[in-house]
């Protein structure tokens, strides 16, 4: 009886009935005895194997729900190490006034499933998480998430938008084992530093999205003195922050300031002055970095948008990986996650 | 020239017969064959006659090797070829055609269904034949690919157990998670 009960779906799929349905099984349990070639005991290293070559969509939407042996391959700490969600951004719309983007409700909705799933199978193993720069999480994402990934090392949240200073607060006392962080620009940078430098011991790696001025390279050299990789690429920067930063952190090993818009801010009403090379002040303080990354050059590609954008590069107008590029090794994003399978375009997908 | 025969036996007590540089595209059998302890027939309890003689056969087009069609394509056109001084177009071509033969080959070799394709992975796994192992791999995620639970289960004929409490939660969780972005 235990026989028709562990068959029983298969049975109704294939209409046999009565006399034929027990003889199948028969059939079926003998052939199983005898061979045990079957799927659902496939050693789990194998699984794992084939798993790897798949993305967290292949795998939270289909073969998670295979059945128990694939769901518990499905759950190996090897598929989670680096949780991409660069592949999804927020339905939303700008706004003129803060937080400057609406996002819809579904949208929100869809978000906080996604995540109840991917962190579900991942067992707290995350210890790289990236979100995609339009990708606008709420309190209740970013803190689900960081009650879910306890030993994260290295966060990309490019949008904080509609994210509050206690929630990324509460965030980073989770994150004790945090090193690196990838963040936008924000109107005040010293509770965040503070928190980070006072949880987490071992934080070493910054890159910041957006311009950098004077106020947060003293913000970084109060709270964050012992940084050794700092990426602006792309930034509006200007000089008394790089002078600041390369005079009171003296721990940094590596510097990117590829593609900034380097300025001079003088004192008002004196409109500022775009510099259009490094000067022998910076150059000389520099040269004690391991790594130093500059890039001032009006035939880069980067440079150009760089102009053309006005100092606050427009992502989405570019390629869809551009924004993962970093000159920093370390920084830089890898695709194969993406793309590579699908066919070679990074598609990203709408939270409608 | 001949090489020295190694002889493998089944887990159903059936003797093969291989090539020792055959034998080597495996890295449990190399390890055995150099650890010195080869006592006329090597043993394999995890493989059967059903199988056996198939990972020999590929272990023959192999040779020493371990890599796949792809890994020796890569190799083959290696651009530093270009700027030696003794780069011969006509050895190029000739890797071409056996990097093209041995695809076909491949092609052809791993035709079978799910029941072969779950063996010769295991049989692959526990003989260390990295180059087999990948193939298998990429065939099973082929059959896995943009597939929904329902089409992936028919493909590896595979029974659901999870419980109906279990089944609904998912069916939940798929309902809301549109189809469109899911699954296109």
């Amino acid at each position: 009886m235990e026989a028709s009960k562990v068959f029983s779906g298969e049975i109704n799929s294939t209409k046999f009935s009565g006399a034929a349905s027990d003889l199948w099984i028969v059939l079926k349990m003998g052939e199983e005895a005898l061979l045990e070639r079957r799927w659902e005991n496939m050693d789990l290293d194998i699984l794992v194997r084939i798993f790897k070559t798949f993305d967290i969509i292949e795998l939270t939407s289909g073969i998670s729900q295979v059945c128990r042996t694939w769901r518990l391959a499905c759950c190996d700490a090897i598929l989670w190490k680096t949780l991409d969600l660069g592949l999804w951004r927020s339905n939303y719309i700008k706004i003129p006034a803060a937080p400057f983007v609406w996002v819809s409700d579904s949208s929100d909705k869809k978000l906080m499933r996604l995540l109840k799933v991917a962190l579900g199978l991942s067992c707290g193993a995350v210890t790289c998480l990236i979100f995609h720069f339009n990708l606008y999480l709420k309190d209740e994402h970013l803190i689900y998430t960081a009650e879910r990934c306890p030993q994260l090392k290295r966060l990309v949240l490019p949008a904080w938008n509609r994210i509050t200073k206690s929630a990324i607060c509460k965030a980073v006392r989770l994150w004790e084992d945090l090193e690196s962080m990838t963040m936008p620009s924000i109107r005040c940078y010293s509770y965040i530093m503070e928190e980070i430098g006072r949880s987490c011991k071992n934080f070493r790696e910054l890159k910041l999205m957006g311009p950098c001025d004077a106020v947060f390279a003293s913000t970084l050299a109060t709270w964050l003195p012992k940084l050794k990789v700092l990426s602006l690429r792309c930034s509006t920067l200007e000089r008394d922050a790089l002078i600041l930063i390369l005079d009171s952190l003296m721990h940094l090993e590596v510097l990117n300031i590829s593609h900034c818009l380097l300025v001079e801010v003088p004192d008002p009403p004196a409109p500022r002055k775009i510099l259009t090379e490094l000067d022998e002040t910076i150059i000389e303080k520099a040269s004690r970095l391991r790594e130093f990354y500059s890039c001032m050059d009006d035939s880069c590609i980067m440079c150009q948008r760089m102009k053309d954008d006005e100092g606050l590069i427009r992502w989405y107008k570019y390629e869809e990986w551009s924004w993962r590029v970093d000159e920093v090794s370390s920084l830089s994003l890898a695709m194969e996650q993406h793309g590579e399978v699908g066919g070679g375009i990074l598609q990203v997908r709408d939270l409608e | 020239m001949s090489s020295t025969k190694i002889f493998l036996k089944s887990s159903d007590d059936k003797t093969f017969e291989i090539d020792e540089t055959a034998a080597r595209a495996s890295e449990t059998l190399k390890n055995i064959i150099d650890g010195g302890c080869l006592d006329g027939v090597i043993p394999l309890p995890n493989v059967s006659s059903n199988i056996l003689p198939k990972v020999i056969e590929y272990c023959k087009k192999h040779g020493g090797d371990n890599g796949s069609s792809k890994k020796i394509a890569n190799g083959g056109v290696d651009k530093d070829k270009e700027i030696l001084p003794d780069y011969d177009e006509e050895e190029d071509k000739r890797e071409k055609v056996r990097v093209d033969e041995l695809k076909k080959w491949e092609e052809e070799y791993m035709d079978f269904d799910q029941q072969v394709l779950y063996d010769l992975m295991l049989a692959a796994n526990y003989l260390h034949i990295k180059g087999l192992l990948d193939l298998t791999v990429e065939k099973a995620a082929s059959m896995i690919r943009g597939r929904t639970p329902d089409q992936i289960r028919e493909n590896f004929n595979i029974n659901s157990d999870f419980t109906p409490e279990e089944e609904e939660e998912m069916i939940l969780i798929e309902d809301e998670w549109d189809d469109e972005w899911a699954f296109d």
